[in-house]
């Protein structure tokens, strides 16, 4: 059977998509294709306004939506000398769903990778070291997962921020390690957090 | 089917997916293997902590002619060296070794003497020893069960023997010792202390001589220098890891 070329090109670009295999696309195009347009233009319209509204908080490199500055980095109420650093976006979401961190944070956007050519000047960590440099910050807690290269990179980090005077502190060891932090349950990333101890 | 069991470590893992990895594990018995490991990244999966990178596991796998990647089917971790983690020199070493393995091994192609060794090598990085010397040794080592070791007793263009001197050439492309005569005809020779040569044959000879070994500071960068450009020769380019080695 020959697609036409509007079809084959939104099944191509499905496939482009992680996890996504040609049958998995084969079969979303045709679900939108069976679609009512509305629901299946919801789609498309949650897509553009997800690329044309969302961007990283000027601080502290979280999502955030219309505004320079990320809802949590905007909160008067948060403490704004605990400094916890995690790899991605959605470790910051676990952690917030834990409720029980009152501070800041700071998204690295990666671990310290080299041999997937990540070294530290693709993350953010320039901006991270600016940030202690202005003085307000009194802890910072490494939250990267319990990984070889995500404690790697916790490792990396207190050593580049040795020369400033906060204090390096890291989530506690209740996670296994060698798993990543956005698999974990509540309770455990809950006890991590109020555990944390020395770098 | 059944499933063969060895013990491997892991050289490199690359995020697949939400919840899979593909992971190259260096196997004592089966040599290079690359698996899919689904859920891997998730807390409740049969792999659990056991494919982080550097760990050493004991694994069950389908090994696949045909396909792109084998089947693992268990994998439980034996051995993780903590050291790493509190060290970045040594970890950046560690990463190196898993880099060199994974370069210049061939899949399925087993090297249970490097294996052995090259595991041994990490625990001592782990345990904070010489990182300069440690990483010398595992190369020689790594060279020697590829099939590449240094030619240290004779010339290796003529086959001429070759005695101690106190200035000596060498030529990494040509894998060894170059005579005197041979030398003076051909650019590309690196000039080594006699004492650097006796160092790596000691070292070569993997005896207890070898653990009382203290060789110079520039007996050292001699030997660092010519055994990672023979490395990066075979590998066809300089490992990624010697930036950071250097860096830190
Ligand atoms: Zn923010």
């Amino acid at each position: 059977m020959s697609l036409t070329p509007s079809v084959e090109r939104l099944t191509e670009e499905l496939t482009r998509l992680p996890g996504i295999g040609p049958k998995s696309a084969e079969r979303i195009t045709h679900y939108l294709m069976q679609a009512r347009a509305e629901d299946a233009l919801k789609l498309a319209r949650a897509i553009e306004d997800v690329k044309t509204n969302v961007r990283l908080c000027r601080e502290c490199f979280n999502l955030s939506e219309g505004t320079d500055i990320c809802q949590v980095c905007q909160d008067a109420r948060r403490d704004q000398s605990l400094l916890c650093v995690v790899e991605q976006p959605r470790d910051l979401m676990s952690l917030e769903k834990t409720g029980s961190f009152q501070g800041v944070y700071h998204v690295l956007h990666g671990r310290i990778a080299p041999l997937e050519g990540i070294t530290p000047d693709k993350l953010t960590i320039g901006p991270l070291v600016d940030r202690v440099r202005r003085g307000t910050i009194k802890e910072v807690i490494m939250a990267t997962n319990p990984t070889l290269e995500g404690d790697g990179t916790a490792l990396y980090l207190s050593n580049v921020l040795a020369d400033y005077d906060v204090n390096v502190t890291r989530l506690a060891r209740g996670l296994a390690s060698g798993t990543v932090l956005e698999f974990a349950n509540r309770e455990m990333l809950a006890d991590a957090l109020s555990g944390r101890q020395k770098f | 089917m059944i499933s063969d069991q060895t013990d491997a470590f892991v050289i490199r893992s690359v995020d697949f997916s939400e919840t899979s990895k593909v992971v190259t594990l260096f196997s004592r018995d089966l040599g290079k293997l690359s698996v899919m490991a689904k859920g891997a990244r998730r807390l409740k999966s049969s792999f659990e902590v056991a494919l982080d990178l550097l760990s050493v596991c004991r694994i069950c796998v389908r090994r696949k002619t045909t396909a792109e990647l084998d089947l693992l089917t268990e994998a439980k971790l034996l051995e993780r060296f903590d050291g790493l983690r509190r060290n970045l020199g040594a970890l950046y070493a560690g990463y190196f070794i898993a880099e060199v393995l994974n370069g210049l091994t061939g899949r399925h192609d087993a090297h249970p003497v490097l294996y052995d060794s090259s595991v041994e090598t990490l625990r001592r990085l782990g345990q904070g020893e010489d990182r300069q010397l440690t990483l010398i040794r595992f190369q020689l080592k790594l060279l020697k069960e590829l099939g590449y070791a240094p030619i240290l007793t004779h010339c290796s263009i003529s086959g001429a023997e070759v005695g101690l001197s106190e200035r000596m050439a060498y030529s990494v492309a040509a894998g060894g010792l170059v005579h005197p005569d041979e030398a003076r005809n051909r650019s590309g020779c690196m000039t080594i202390q006699g004492a650097t040569v006796q160092a790596l044959r000691v070292y070569s000879g993997e005896t207890e001589a070898a653990e009382r070994l203290v060789p110079s500071q520039r007996g050292r960068d001699e030997m660092w220098r010519l055994l990672l450009a023979t490395v990066a020769t075979h590998l066809g380019r300089m490992p990624k890891m010697v930036a950071m080695l250097d860096a830190s």
